[in-house]
């Protein structure tokens, strides 16, 4: 056990690497061969070997030769999955711009050739791409035709475009594309206006194409949102991501605390702010006190617990998600396709391992119920 | 003269004294090891080959003479998979 906490010490040491604003012991920490195997699967699961690699560079992380040469052996592999996706990613930029289809390039690849010092530092393992709403249907197509079909029917049709937030496109190869229409499903991801991104990107050079992102203030807004809800406890690359984009990125302070509260983000964005200040063990930068200090409304406060809080696993984005929807026909419709999805949603839920029946599929609220009884 | 630069449609990483590349119009890799990953490094601004060969002599420490034909034949085989490309003109 001890062992584990000193491994999860030196995760967080190598997140936060080359951050200012740290406290404590800056010393060297060398790894013990018989530890070694297990931090260096947690720092590739964890997508913390650019970081590793660089940490050893500068003499932060001591390691022998051959637990160096495994650790950029990892980083080799996890790099030249990021090669590929990009390369997928240049091929899909000229078919949607065939199909007169704009996108906003979002997370790992975007970070990676925006705010880190160098791309090594940011691996990913998946490409994600917003389209807007009216584009979603052709996006699909697209992806379809570039031999990624969509992995998960929607529940309903025109489920996504209503409630939706992306659908996960892959095929046989490596590369496996989030197709977004939303940053974040669930309230968050319906009280924001994805169509209002488009005008919050900047352009991104890549293999000779010019791609569009968010600008740095939209993208430390989605950071946090994909920080704060995307898992619970938060991960520490999307808390490094947070922490990267506040140092370093030109993050207008005051526009992202306006987006935040034309958006009701406020409680997300002082989450995320906080979770990166106590996981990294850093101090943010001076300016991120004001959204710190935001003022949240108590429906944000809810609807922020339904991810953070055990509620999570009980229902709780779900009962959220249908508070969020506005108008009694709408929350139907989403109730309808959450309890009696289409058979071919049913049965590619479950993946192989026996039938798809309604039954089972009801029996989710019951033991989310259940629990909450206890 | 006629500069070389890195092919703007080429992908790659940095990892540890390697870099990677993903050239354009290929399924395949390359893998660029210290001394022709510090060239592709310098290839970010066009130089020529002389060029070329005496920033690196001077990073290694070494004659030009000694790498020359080392750096020649390495920018060949760059040129071939279409990681680098040529730029500027010919004086005559």
């Amino acid at each position: 056990m001890a062992d584990w906490l000193e491994q999860e010490a030196t995760l967080r040491r190598v997140a936060a690497f080359g951050l200012p604003g740290q406290a404590g012991a800056t010393d060297p920490r060398s790894v013990p061969p018989e530890e070694w195997p297990i931090l260096l699967a947690r720092l590739a699961g964890r997508r913390l070997t650019g970081m590793a690699v660089a940490a050893v560079e500068e003499g932060w992380l001591s390691l022998s030769g051959q637990q160096t040469e495994e650790l950029l052996e990892s980083q080799r592999e996890l790099m030249l999955q990021a090669l590929a996706m990009e390369r997928k990613l240049l091929v899909l930029d000229e078919a949607f711009g065939r199909a007169g289809v704009d996108f906003i390039l979002l997370k790992g690849s975007a970070l990676a050739h925006s705010v880190y010092p160098d791309p090594s530092w940011r691996p990913f393992g998946d490409l994600d791409l917003m389209v807007r709403t009216r584009d979603w249907r052709q996006a699909c197509s697209v992806l379809e035709r570039f031999g990624l079909p969509r992995k998960l029917p929607e529940p309903r049709p025109g489920f996504d475009e209503r409630f939706g937030k992306a659908s996960v496109h892959g095929g046989n190869g490596d590369v496996e594309v989030d197709l977004h229409r939303t940053l974040v499903l669930g309230p968050f991801g319906l009280w924001l206006d994805p169509e209002a991104l488009f005008g919050l990107t900047v352009p991104l050079s890549l293999g000779g194409r010019t791609l569009r992102r968010l600008d740095d203030t939209a993208l430390l807004l989605h950071a946090c949102m994909h920080a704060s809800l995307g898992s619970r406890p938060p991960l520490l690359l999307p808390l490094r991501d947070v922490a990267q984009i506040a140092y370093y990125g030109e993050v207008d302070w005051s526009t992202l605390g306006e987006l935040a509260a034309r958006w009701r983000l406020g409680a997300v964005i002082r989450h995320a702010l906080q979770a990166t200040s106590d996981s990294l063990g850093i101090t943010l930068p001076l300016q991120s006190k004001t959204c710190m200090e935001m003022k949240v409304r108590r429906k944000e406060r809810g609807a922020l617990d339904a991810y953070v809080t055990s509620r999570r696993g009980q229902g709780g984005t779900a009962i959220s998600t249908l508070k969020a929807i506005p108008g009694v026909r709408a929350k139907l419709a989403y109730l309808r396709a959450m309890l009696t999805p289409d058979r071919e949603f049913l049965l590619a839920r479950t993946e192989g391992n026996g039938r798809a029946s309604y039954a089972r599929r009801w029996s989710i609220p019951l033991r989310w119920m259940a629990k909450r009884g206890r | 003269m006629i500069s070389l630069r890195r092919s703007p449609g080429v992908l790659s990483r940095r990892v540890g004294r390697d870099v990677l590349l993903a050239p354009p119009e290929s399924e395949d890799f390359e893998r660029l090891s210290e001394t022709a990953a510090s060239a592709w490094e310098l290839l970010e601004s066009p130089r020529t080959v002389s060029e070329l060969i005496e920033t690196l002599a001077a990073l290694y420490e070494v004659t030009p003479a000694t790498i020359a034909l080392d750096v020649e034949r390495l920018v060949e085989e760059l040129l071939r998979r279409g990681a680098i490309e040529r730029v500027g003109h010919s004086n005559g």
